[in-house]
């Protein structure tokens, strides 16, 4: 099953989308076009959502870092977020903006102190995201800081979050980004230095994890920079097609 | 009511960053701060009912630093209400990478009462942190790098404070340590008192 979040008629409401992938159903058994759909970022309120940097060893290769020893963990604000086909403000010097495509993995039911063997039964489903920085902004204080991650609207995510019984192998999936069409990022879940059940034993040592928190489980190699009115979309196999648009201010 | 997220600001304490200038200019910061150093205290933090705080065995001592947290309402980027908050987080020297087990651990954030506040009225009195009734700790907005509306100001250059949200406006680089079974007060004159205790955590 595949549930959505979307803007219909002045609310906002979770759709399960039609086997054909042409409508979006709602709890009361009304039929919404994917066209045209106002597609929200499939995020519960209230929730935590945790980012990971340097975890896939080409990127951090790419970035000149070696790979952490321990999980380098950020958390998202609720500006942040932006659904399926929206735009992301691209300030004017932000020249060096640049996509991270990363399997989301979003979890179903209260743990703490999670093993490692049950881990991936706490994984209710899995998301894209587009998890942009913008490497002006870097300081080496809190990095990745928040003026670089944390901007409004600059976390696509989304379309849809598919059931995690719907996924065979969460760790066997390719991803990918394209900007107008080009290819600028490739890789597979496979690559992970801390794999999601790692994530949620690190995670779920320290604090308890709750329904509809969030883990964006970092991003492969390839480093590119858009610009206003690029279309850029992330895709991973089995999950969806996330598509977003940079704006520049004006 | 804090339906959004919870954001504070470190290295916004004068006192505290006079004595790191040099630390600043060397490995791995390079440079002074520029934008405000900002975190998010996750939902999982929060302690709104006065119920005392869980700290793990592991844990000898905890940082309690008091502050203020302010509460935005539905003019974009204006506080409605103050509190005061206890930002509790595992000792670390280093400022590099985001210290996410060390600030986000359940309960790290007791906060007491919000009220209506006045600003001149917030800078005036000094925050005064109790352990077992004695007094430990005192600071005031005046330390503040960046007062209030300065702060706002440069985080809402870059990210809005919605509704719902919370600021907590700086900590004490100073600010005590405390253990399991102790009693924390937290007071300033036009906030109401915030009362909490640390107790070892138990895993259900």
């Amino acid at each position: 099953m595949r549930r959505a979040r979307i803007f219909h008629q002045g609310r906002a409401v979770w759709a399960v989308l039609s086997d054909d992938q042409a409508e979006l159903l709602l709890n009361d058994g009304v039929r919404v076009p994917v066209d045209g759909a106002q597609w929200l970022a499939p995020v519960t309120p209230g929730a935590t959502v945790f980012a990971l940097g340097l975890n896939y060893a080409d990127h951090t290769a790419e970035l000149g870092f070696k790979a952490p020893a321990e999980p380098l963990v950020f958390i998202k604000g609720q500006n942040s977020f932006v659904g399926h086909n929206g735009t992301s403000p691209r300030p004017q010097d932000g020249n060096q903006m640049h996509p991270e495509c990363e399997l989301v993995a979003i979890i179903g039911k209260p743990g703490r102190k999670i093993s490692r063997e049950n881990a991936l039964s706490y994984v209710s489903g899995y998301t894209v995201a587009c998890d942009y920085a913008i490497r002006e902004y870097l300081e080496n204080y809190y990095r990745p800081n928040l003026r670089v991650k944390n901007r409004d609207a600059t976390t696509p995510l989304g379309p849809w979050i598919v059931d995690a019984a719907d996924v065979a192998d969460p760790q066997a999936l390719a991803l990918s980004t394209t900007v107008n069409g080009k290819i600028v990022q490739s890789g597979s879940t496979a690559d992970m230095v801390f794999d999601i059940a790692g994530l949620i034993v690190y995670l779920s040592d320290f604090m308890t994890l709750k329904p509809g928190d969030m883990i964006l489980t970092g991003t492969p190699h390839g480093v590119h920079f858009v610009a206003g009115g690029d279309e850029v979309v992330c895709e991973i196999e089995s999950i969806g097609r996330l598509v977003n648009y940079p704006k520049l201010p004006g | 009511m804090i339906v959004g997220s919870v954001y504070g600001v470190v290295l916004n304490d004068r006192e505290q960053n006079a004595g790191m200038m040099d630390a600043f200019g060397q490995k791995p910061y390079a440079a002074p701060p520029k934008a405000p150093v900002l975190y998010i205290k996750p939902h999982n933090t929060l302690r709104l009912d006065g119920a005392a705080v869980p700290v793990p065995g592991e844990l000898p001592e905890v940082e309690a630093a008091a502050t203020i947290a302010l509460l935005f309402g539905d003019q974009l980027g204006v506080p409605v209400a103050a509190a005061l908050a206890l930002d509790v987080c595992e000792p670390h020297a280093s400022y590099y990478r985001p210290a996410i087990r060390q600030r986000c651990r359940d309960g790290f954030l007791p906060m007491g009462s919000f009220v209506a506040y006045d600003l001149v009225a917030l800078t005036k009195s000094e925050i005064l942190t109790l352990i077992d009734g004695v007094q430990v700790h005192r600071w005031s907005l005046e330390r503040l790098v960046r007062a209030i509306p300065d702060l706002i100001a440069d985080v809402t250059a870059f990210m809005t404070l919605a509704d719902g949200d919370v600021l907590l406006i700086g900590l004490a680089g100073d600010a005590p340590r405390a253990r399991v079974g102790q009693r924390i007060e937290v007071r300033h004159a036009a906030l109401p008192q915030l009362v909490t205790s640390f107790e070892q955590e138990v895993l259900a």
